[in-house]
């Protein structure tokens, strides 16, 4: 009797949008930025579309896959990069776990990506806070990373919702 | 699902902003206010106070008893158990980098804030 | 799709990341030396701080117990030979000590003159425990002042020392942090240590820097519990203070503080603080006594000599004065204050 594992082709567009959130994450961790710990987080606007598309799960799937084999490639798997890049996103899976119950009609993917991108940022700065540096000196830089979450988050948001509206367009579901 | 933007994303937006800034109103300022104390008892850090929070707190050192209090933003020594009571009278100190130490009872108390403009302190 | 996700595989295997360390501060607050003593580290692993901390400490308790004029150590026991008046020997570290009080007791024409351990003594401040008071009469004063101690009376032959005053009584108490701190740092320096700070009791030595930023000090207002003015380090330099709110007591109204003029055999009360940038802390020190004791009418004069260019003397009435080298370097917190600069002061 033979055992064959059918893709879908959803599942291929999932694991190419995996594969895309991956490679861009991996990318974008070799760029420098000018203060460690803020990045733009494009790899977010696939969560965005992901979530758009097929829904919760698939999104939450994206996202963790992106941060463990992003991880395995990058070379970071079970460092502190890691725990905070796992702590990051859990906690804006749960933000978009509670936009998909109840806020799907009051916010777009802009004001959703904000939410999600400050809880985000805050997870990650209560961890580094709590586990690694408790220094009165973190308080004092929450406002720039914040400012960036607002920022970046806002960005992406657009983007994906931009990007959403043209698929939306040709592939009404 | 939403293809535009709503008024929700627009508060939302608003409201983050507003949330950033007094961020930087809190903890950019340059108001040289400690927030906590740390206490160090012969070389280990034993206790971190909010200095927002009212506080009496007893510490056994080498010699004995010290008592702290904490008051609106400051912190000082009320009670100690050495003789020459240096400690208590230094008085309130509420200076991010601010001492105050009981040398004789190995009780010392070390003022940290957010906004150390300075590494340390002469005095 | 495929092409895309085949770029992006292209592109992961030409990308190479690199994680920049980012700098921390290790501090550690120690009781030694009979004060409390901060050591700030930047630019070490916690790991090497820890351990750099702990031979510190080691170090200072070695000192503390070394050069304790009254216990049992090297200075007390120098201190019981003297009055013999007959040569007896001495180890090495104290003898560069005592050389180079001497030296800056005769620079300073006997400001700062750590002979007179007996007129301490008197006063009571030889205790840990201040003194309640009354102050000693004058007639008290007057017969120590009548030995005339002066570092001057001590004289080596290798490392033999012999004094021809009896009633010399060495406390290194205006001398002995900075000199020790001038150990430790050089310890740190031997360690290849780049950036640090040791404050022992508020004076402080710092080299190097924060990262990028230099290290900033506050000097402490000497009549608030503020900050009177900032400097930037620029390289390896000591910041020293001398005050008359450290350590004093109070008897029918007057303040009697520790900082004795070996002169008058009185507290200098001309001064409130004087404040020392200089390289070497033990000269920083010295320094901060002398001028403190020399009082606004001869600071000028005694800076000169003891080769100090940086310095800010702060007297009753709260005028702040200035050298010219050292205005540059401070930036005061407050407006309103009477700034002058010596400009006699070349």
């Amino acid at each position: 009797m033979q055992l064959r594992l059918k893709a879908s082709v959803e599942d291929y567009q999932i694991a190419s949008l995996a594969a895309l959130a991956i490679g861009i994450h991996v990318v974008e961790a070799a760029l420098p930025s000018p203060i460690p710990g803020i990045k733009p987080g494009l790899a977010n606007i696939i969560t965005l579309i992901v979530f758009a598309l097929y829904g919760i799960r698939f999104a939450a799937w994206v996202s963790l896959l992106r941060v463990f084999v992003g991880s395995l490639i990058i070379g970071t798997f079970l460092s502190p990069t890691f725990v905070l890049s796992l702590s990051g996103v859990m906690a804006s899976l749960f933000v978009l776990y509670v936009y998909s119950k109840f806020g799907v009609e009051l916010l777009s993917l802009f004001g959703l990506a904000i939410l999600m991108a400050l809880a985000h940022m805050a997870a990650q700065l209560i961890v580094v806070y709590w586990f690694f540096i408790p220094h009165d000196a973190l308080l004092a830089l929450s406002p720039v990373f914040m400012t960036a979450a607002v920022v970046f988050g806002s960005l992406n948001g657009y983007i994906a919702l931009k990007v959403i509206s043209k698929i939306k367009c040709l592939y009404p579901k | 699902m939403v293809t535009k933007l709503t008024a929700g994303d627009f508060i939302v937006f608003f409201i983050s902003i507003s949330f950033v800034f007094t961020l930087y109103v809190l903890y950019w300022g340059e108001d040289q206010h400690a927030r906590h104390a740390e206490i160090i008892v012969s070389g280990k850090k034993q206790y971190i106070l909010d200095l927002n929070e009212e506080k009496h707190l007893e510490i056994t050192g080498k010699l004995g008893k010290s008592i702290i209090e904490v008051s609106n933003g400051q912190i000082r020594f009320v009670e100690s158990s050495c003789s020459s009571k240096q400690c208590i009278r230094s008085g309130w100190i509420s200076q991010v980098n601010a001492l105050a130490a009981c040398l004789p009872n190995g009780v010392s108390l070390h003022l940290v804030g957010p906004n150390a403009r300075f590494d340390s302190i002469n005095f | 799709m495929k092409k895309i996700v085949l770029l992006v595989v292209v592109l992961l295997l030409l990308s190479c990341t690199k994680k920049q360390e980012e700098g921390q501060v290790f501090e550690e607050t120690m009781m030694v030396m009979g004060t409390i003593v901060t050591v700030s580290l930047y630019g070490e692993d916690e790991k090497r701080a820890q351990k750099l901390f702990h031979d510190l400490l080691k170090d200072f308790k070695y000192m503390q117990a070394a050069w304790n004029p009254w216990k049992k150590g090297s200075l007390a026991r120098i201190n019981q030979m003297i009055p013999y008046q007959e040569a007896f020997s001495i180890g090495p570290v104290v003898k560069d000590m005592v050389l180079q009080a001497t030296e800056l007791s005769k620079q300073s024409e006997g400001y700062f003159n750590p002979a007179i351990g007996q007129l301490i003594k008197l006063w009571g401040f030889n205790k840990e425990k201040l003194p309640t008071g009354p102050p000693p009469t004058a007639d008290q004063i007057k017969a120590i002042l009548d030995k005339n101690a002066q570092m001057e009376d001590l004289s080596f032959s290798v490392l033999n020392l012999k004094s021809s005053n009896p009633d010399v009584l060495l406390d290194f108490g205006a001398f002995a942090k900075g000199f020790g701190v001038d150990r430790a740092i050089e310890y740190l320096k031997s360690m290849e240590v780049k950036n640090a700070i040791i404050n022992a009791g508020g004076d402080l030595r710092a080299i190097g820097k924060k990262g990028d930023k230099p290290w900033m000090i506050g000097i402490r207002d000497p009549r608030a519990q503020a900050v009177i003015a900032g400097v930037s380090i620029q390289g390896d330099e000591s910041v020293f203070t001398s005050g008359d709110y450290e350590r004093f007591y109070e008897y029918e109204g007057k303040r009697y503080h520790h900082i004795l003029n070996p002169k008058t055999g009185k507290p200098a009360d001309t001064v409130r603080s004087v404040t020392i940038i200089h390289s070497s802390a033990a000269i920083a020190d010295a320094a901060a006594t002398a001028l403190f004791v020399a009082g606004p009418d001869n600071w000028q004069r005694i800076a000169k000599k003891m080769g100090i260019d940086k310095v800010m003397l702060i007297d009753q009435q709260g005028v702040i004065h200035l050298t010219p080298a050292i205005k540059p370097r401070l930036e005061f917190e407050r407006e309103g204050l009477d700034i002058r600069v010596a400009k006699t002061f070349q």
